[in-house]
């Protein structure tokens, strides 16, 4: 049987063809890979690698410029992470270099990030040991979220009864009517209220975007892509605790106060005019009331502050639609 | 199953078979079959359809295995014989299908080439293109040599199949010296000349019995020229 | 009863030829010529419908898939999703399908006639071992040629991909193949590589094997291609689950 010659010529063509495009592609993924080419194998000593496993990206300011070659336990502390980077990177990091590993994405693989550090440097040999950050978990900031939400809310309850408070005692809004401090005094309370209302709010979304988060949906996912923004997911919480606390302990002292006039003035034991007629128990009081005021108003921008954060931007913009959808016409 | 036994010398058996028996399942189709054939005997094995006689002729050339009983073809028991060997006996022995086998893939000039591929037949493009040609004239189809076997009529088909039963029989022979390491040495050459025609080569059946002895007496004087 | 009896008859029986196709493989006197023959014939008999059909695969799913993670915000991630739904799995069983369909009842007819027609008898008798020479060669053929096919056809899904991208939108080239091979890696694309040879091996002799052991009349031709079909397509199906399992022991999902 003969094959005839343009028979052949068509099957060699073919094959080569397709072994062209084979070798092709693999040279493609081990370029990207870094398998084919010079590298700079590289060392970062970590005490928990959370998941990190070989193959994943090492990025050098953001910009991926390796892979993660093997992962050692040193001792019952220490886990030692190879990584293998791009050879040209070797004049561009410095010994000063941090390491440090974070996420691609909420859910995504794990990264260790190069970040360059302060001043000048040597730049980095071959197998050299880079210095280490801790890593921001994503996880530890959605616990400290939720544990802040908590607080907030007790918080909030408990604003929200010293207003009430301060309301329903009719009789100390008489005595103070015509008075600087009595206007102050209401401001105050008003813009307590508010805050309340926005505490509540804010603990309702935070609690949203939690579950929204565990159940592994919604725009959060994408939101957080970068792990840089998780240094600023705890910078937020943290202002927004130390706010709340606060908030709490002006609130405390104005209940104090108010039960102190409340209680005189029910006793009508008189004490009240007598004391605002003092001018250091009024110094006083108008004092807490002003710190009341600001650490209210604190308290209110930090809210803002959050709400315009891009990480929960997304999030407050859909409800806020979601709102106007809702609205009766 | 009638058995029509000429028998010219009682020399040389050709064909000795011994107490066939050979059943599908339940069907005994050979139950006891004996027949010896000598050199330059003529046998027809004449049967009514069904009778068996196919399965017989495929006993001999070794593409059926007997259950039982012993097949000698040329001194060779081919029931109870390595493959080579076989292959040896059977490229001496002229076999012609009922419906001629054919490939249907391959142009008439590859049909004939095909038997020349065994493996200590070596022969140069040349020698082989030359015996497809002898044995195409031989049966008066020279014409035919590029066409496929679906382009030629029936009868043209059985010829081209008888073409293809005899080519390893034309032609020159080569690695025929003195000292040739074939395994068969000389008498591959000589022994088929004689076989050809005293080895049923085809079954044959009913009326056609007549025709077909015809065409292979007109052989003879051929092959009788070259030997 | 009997019907799970003849089941488990044929698979031996198939079983048993697939190791024949072994055994006889290294033995010498390879019908080499045969094997460039029909890598010819199975590559030439099924490239146009293999191309064809991974072009528009690969054109469709770019387009179906796009809404989706539109909604996800991850539109830049099409091509890897396509690339890998492509290299990993619909490529190998999608062409091995088109083979099973096209060169393995082709198979199945062409050994089915010859068996009935004796012509495999007449190779016997006339020197040639027609399991070397037709069904070794075959099941050769098919076992080298599907990897190339798929290969191939991985291509041309691939460039229906980035046809289907640039309808809606607007992606360059090397921005297409950047997105790619940026995620890709060796094991996404050995796995499928090794399963498609078992894939064409299982092709070439279910469909020999089912033209081997056709009976006599011509209707046994046709039902030998037709199974020859139906067995290879649900071997393919049986082979990948197979592999998917083997592929995650070896950690390589
Ligand atoms: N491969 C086979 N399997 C089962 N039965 C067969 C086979 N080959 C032949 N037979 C049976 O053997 C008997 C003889 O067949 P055969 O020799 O072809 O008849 P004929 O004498 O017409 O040539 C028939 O009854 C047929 O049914
Ligand atoms: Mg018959």
């Amino acid at each position: 049987m003969r094959t005839s010659r343009n028979h052949l010529s068509r099957l060699g063509a073919f094959v080569l063809a397709a072994v062209v495009i084979l070798i092709a592609s693999l040279f493609l993924i081990g370029r990207y890979q870094h398998l084919i080419g010079s590298h700079l194998a590289l060392r970062a000593r970590f005490s928990n690698v959370a998941g990190l496993r070989v193959g994943n990206n090492v990025r050098y300011s953001g910009i991926e410029i390796g892979t993660v070659r093997s992962l050692r336990i040193i001792n019952d502390t220490t886990v030692e992470v190879s990584l293998s980077v791009k050879g040209d990177m070797a004049n561009v990091i410095r010994r000063n270099a941090m390491a440090s590993l974070g996420a691609d994405g909420l859910m995504g693989n794990k990264v260790v990030n190069i970040v360059p550090g302060n001043g000048a440097a040597e730049l980095v040999q071959d197998g050299d040991l880079l210095a280490s950050r801790g890593s921001v978990e994503i996880e530890d900031v959605l616990r400290t979220l939720s544990g802040s939400s908590e607080n907030i809310l007790d918080i909030t309850d408990g604003l929200r009864s010293t207003v009430d408070r301060i309301n329903r005692s009719e009789g100390l809004w008489k005595l103070l009517q015509d008075t600087i401090l009595g206007e102050n005094l209401r401001r105050a309370s008003r813009d307590l209220a508010t805050t309340t209302g926005n505490a509540r709010e804010l603990t309702a979304d935070v609690r949203g975007i939690f579950e929204d988060v565990r159940s592994g949906k919604g725009p959060v996912g994408t939101l957080l892509k970068d792990s840089i923004l998780s240094y600023n997911i705890r910078g937020t919480i943290r202002r927004m605790e130390s706010v709340a606390a606060h908030a709490e302990r002006l609130a405390s002292e104005l209940e104090s106060l108010s039960r102190k006039v409340g209680d005189d003035y029910s006793r009508q034991r008189g004490v009240l005019q007598s004391a605002l007629r003092d001018t250091a128990l009024a110094g006083h009081v108008s004092r807490s009331l002003r710190n009341v005021e600001d650490g209210t108003r604190n308290f209110n921008e930090d809210m803002e502050a959050l709400k315009h954060n891009f990480l929960l931007r997304g999030y407050f913009r859909r409800k806020a639609s979601r709102r106007v959808d809702s609205l009766p016409r | 199953m009638k058995v029509r036994d000429k028998t010219y010398d009682l020399n040389e058996p050709v064909i000795r078979i011994r107490d066939l028996h050979l059943a599908f399942g339940t069907h005994k189709v050979l139950d006891g079959f004996d027949l010896t054939l000598h050199k330059r005997e003529d046998l027809a094995v004449l049967g009514k359809s069904g009778s068996g006689k196919s399965v017989l002729i495929k006993c001999i050339i070794g593409l059926l295995q007997p259950d039982s009983g012993s097949i000698e073809v040329l001194g060779n028991d081919v029931s109870d014989i390595e493959h080579h060997a076989l292959d040896q006996v059977r490229a001496r022995v002229g076999f012609l299908f009922q419906s001629n086998a054919l490939y249907d893939s391959m142009t008439v000039r590859e049909n004939l080439e095909f038997p020349l591929r065994r493996h200590w037949i070596q022969l140069t493009p040349e020698e082989s293109e030359a015996m497809v040609m002898e044995a195409l004239g031989n049966v008066g189809l020279a014409e035919t040599v590029d066409l496929m076997p679906s382009e030629l009529s029936g009868g043209m088909r059985k010829r081209i199949a008888l073409a293809r039963t005899l080519i390893p029989d034309h032609g020159p022979r080569p690695h025929h010296e003195p000292g040739d390491q074939r395994p068969h040495g000389g008498d591959i050459r000589e022994v088929p000349h004689q076989l050809h025609h005293h080895i049923p080569r085809h079954e044959m059946r009913g009326t056609n019995l007549r025709k077909r002895g015809r065409a292979a007496q007109r052989q003879v004087p051929r092959h009788g020229d070259r030997g | 009863m009997s019907n799970i009896r003849s089941f488990a008859t044929e698979t031996g029986e198939l079983s048993r030829f697939a190791a024949r196709v072994f055994a006889e493989t290294p033995k010498p006197g390879f019908e080499w010529r045969e094997l460039l023959r029909q890598c010819y014939l199975v590559g030439n008999r099924s490239l146009p419908l293999v191309g064809s059909t991974a072009f528009i695969m690969g054109m469709v799913l770019t387009i179906q898939l796009r809404p989706a993670l539109l909604s996800y915000g991850v539109e830049s991630e099409l091509p890897y999703i396509v690339a890998d739904a492509i290299i990993r799995e619909i490529g190998p069983v999608i062409t091995g399908l088109i083979f099973a369909g096209k060169v393995g009842s082709g198979i199945g007819a062409e050994l089915g006639s010859m068996q009935v027609t004796e012509q495999i008898d007449a190779m016997e008798v006339s020197g040639t071992n027609p399991f070397r020479y037709l069904v070794v060669t075959r099941v050769m053929a098919t076992t080298l040629m599907l990897p190339l096919l798929v290969v191939v056809a991985d291509a041309i899904s691939l460039t229906g991909c980035f046809i289907g991208l640039n309808i809606r939108s607007v992606t360059s080239l090397p921005l297409f193949i950047d997105d790619i091979f940026r995620y890709l890696e060796f094991r996404d694309v050995f796995p499928p590589l090794v399963k498609t040879f078992f894939f064409g091996f299982c092709v070439g002799t279910v469909g020999c094997y089912k033209g081997y052991n056709a009976t006599k009349g011509t209707e046994s031709v046709g039902k030998s291609a037709n199974e020859a079909v139906v067995v290879a397509s649900m071997l393919i199906f049986l082979l990948d689950l197979v592999a998917v399992q083997v592929t995650d022991l070896l950690g390589l999902n």
